[in-house]
């Protein structure tokens, strides 16, 4: 049943919607919308996970073996697609230093099975830093979302280290 | 007479609670659509970037709307689809209109910013017709009617229904302050006279004038969720 509503000053008829829906056309709804809540999770979730495997590519392999005051050094490689050498970029102490290719000379990592071809080390000499305590993070740097973005993805774990007196050169 | 006394109770009391069921369901269902394009503007834009797929959550939405309509059994007349009623809702309008323009003028007066169109004329003369058909149905026909099933007729469902459109705007402040403003006179006048075509015209007509009118800092691009973040008004507009 609609309810008819004229206004004596415009003889213009409103109908607004009638209450209370019956108890069947409730429970429809209530179905309905329950399902809309759940597509819509869904549809975040697959977004979200999307979004994610998409900018950090699950194929990229590598550790940071050692950092000290005169050298960082490692290996990385993008298994997706392992033609393609790494750009790999230094930080120390959450501050740019340099970018390398990572395709130097890595025999262990063909002896490990780990990679079919050993040119995917990567050696940052490093410029004499002042005494102190430092943190050294590797990241490759790849494009992602068609080349919408480019992502710092961080190989293997931080690595600290002291520079001395003595053991700056 | 006792048991007659207490079926009557028993429906009494079903009956409010059906009434207070299809109240909490209406509103329900205005947040249930909010979600819906608040999930198009802030969530699909930053994962994902690529307006296609903001069909699925815009599809979804539009979906649920139709049915339901069915649900509620509301025809298309119900809804504002309708011919007869022209005129007056237009005569309704008019004035509204002549002072929200004639504040966009003098807004755009003191900041220099008065321009004639750049669109193209197909922009002008369909688009923004049809994109304030679109908006003023999902506006109308759905958020103020179960405003008015959850809050009642008059300014509770008003308010509900440009504070919705309002929001939907953010976080583009004064986009959001002119659509609250906009959304409180066609929500009034829908109520008063339900016909989707004079506001549609009327949606065109004020977005052309705010487009004309208003400096460019103040509309931010028209820009809306997370695409306003990305625009400043320091560089220009693109």
């Amino acid at each position: 049943m609609k309810q008819e509503a004229q206004s004596p000053r415009l003889r213009v008829s409103a109908s607004a919607p009638s209450l209370p829906l019956p108890a069947r056309q409730r429970a429809r709804l209530t179905n309905l919308l329950i399902a809309k809540s759940f597509i819509e999770i869904l549809l975040v979730l697959g977004l979200a996970i999307g979004f994610y495997l998409n900018a950090f590519s699950p194929y990229f392999r590598g550790t940071l073996d050692e950092a000290d005051a005169t050298r960082v050094a490692g290996w990385a490689l993008n298994h997706a697609d392992p033609a393609t050498r790494v750009e790999m970029q230094l930080y120390l102490n959450g501050r740019f230093i340099a970018s390398r290719i990572a395709d130097q000379p890595r025999p262990d990592l063909v002896r490990a099975g780990v990679a079919r071809d050993e040119r995917y080390g990567f050696v940052f000499e490093l410029p004499p830093l002042p005494p102190g305590e430092y943190e050294a993070r590797v990241y490759a740097a790849h494009a992602s979302g068609a080349g919408l973005r480019r992502t710092l993805q961080q190989i293997g774990s931080a690595q600290s280290f002291s520079v001395t007196a003595e053991n700056n050169r | 007479m006792s048991f007659a006394a207490d079926d009557l109770a028993g429906e009494e009391r079903d009956a409010r609670v059906g009434v207070a069921q299809t109240r909490w369901l209406a509103g329900w269902e205005i947040a249930s659509i909010c979600i819906s394009v608040l999930i198009a503007q802030w969530a699909i834009y930053p994962f994902v970037g690529d307006n296609r797929f903001l069909l699925i959550s815009l599809g979804l939405a539009f979906a649920y709307i139709i049915l339901s309509h069915r649900v509620w059994g509301e025809s298309l007349r119900d809804l504002g689809w309708r011919r007869d009623n022209f005129p007056v809702a237009a005569r309704l309008l008019a004035l509204p209109m002549l002072l929200l323009t004639a504040a966009l003028i003098v807004t755009g007066w003191f900041f220099g910013s008065l321009r004639a169109p750049r669109a193209p004329e197909w922009f002008i003369i369909i688009w923004l017709p049809l994109w304030g058909l679109i908006q003023q149905a999902i506006l109308q026909s759905f958020v103020n009617r179960r405003a008015q099933a959850a809050f009642g007729r008059g300014w509770p469902s008003i308010l509900v229904t440009a504070a919705v459109f309002g929001l939907l705007h953010m976080p583009n402040p004064w986009l959001t302050l002119a659509t609250f403003i906009a959304g409180l006179v066609w929500a009034a006048i829908y109520q008063r006279a339900p016909n989707l075509f004079a506001l549609a015209l009327s949606h065109a007509l004020m977005t052309a004038a705010l487009v004309t009118t208003a400096p460019s800092f103040l509309l931010g691009g028209l820009r809306v969720g997370i695409r306003y973040l990305h625009w400043s008004p320091f560089w220009p507009v693109s």
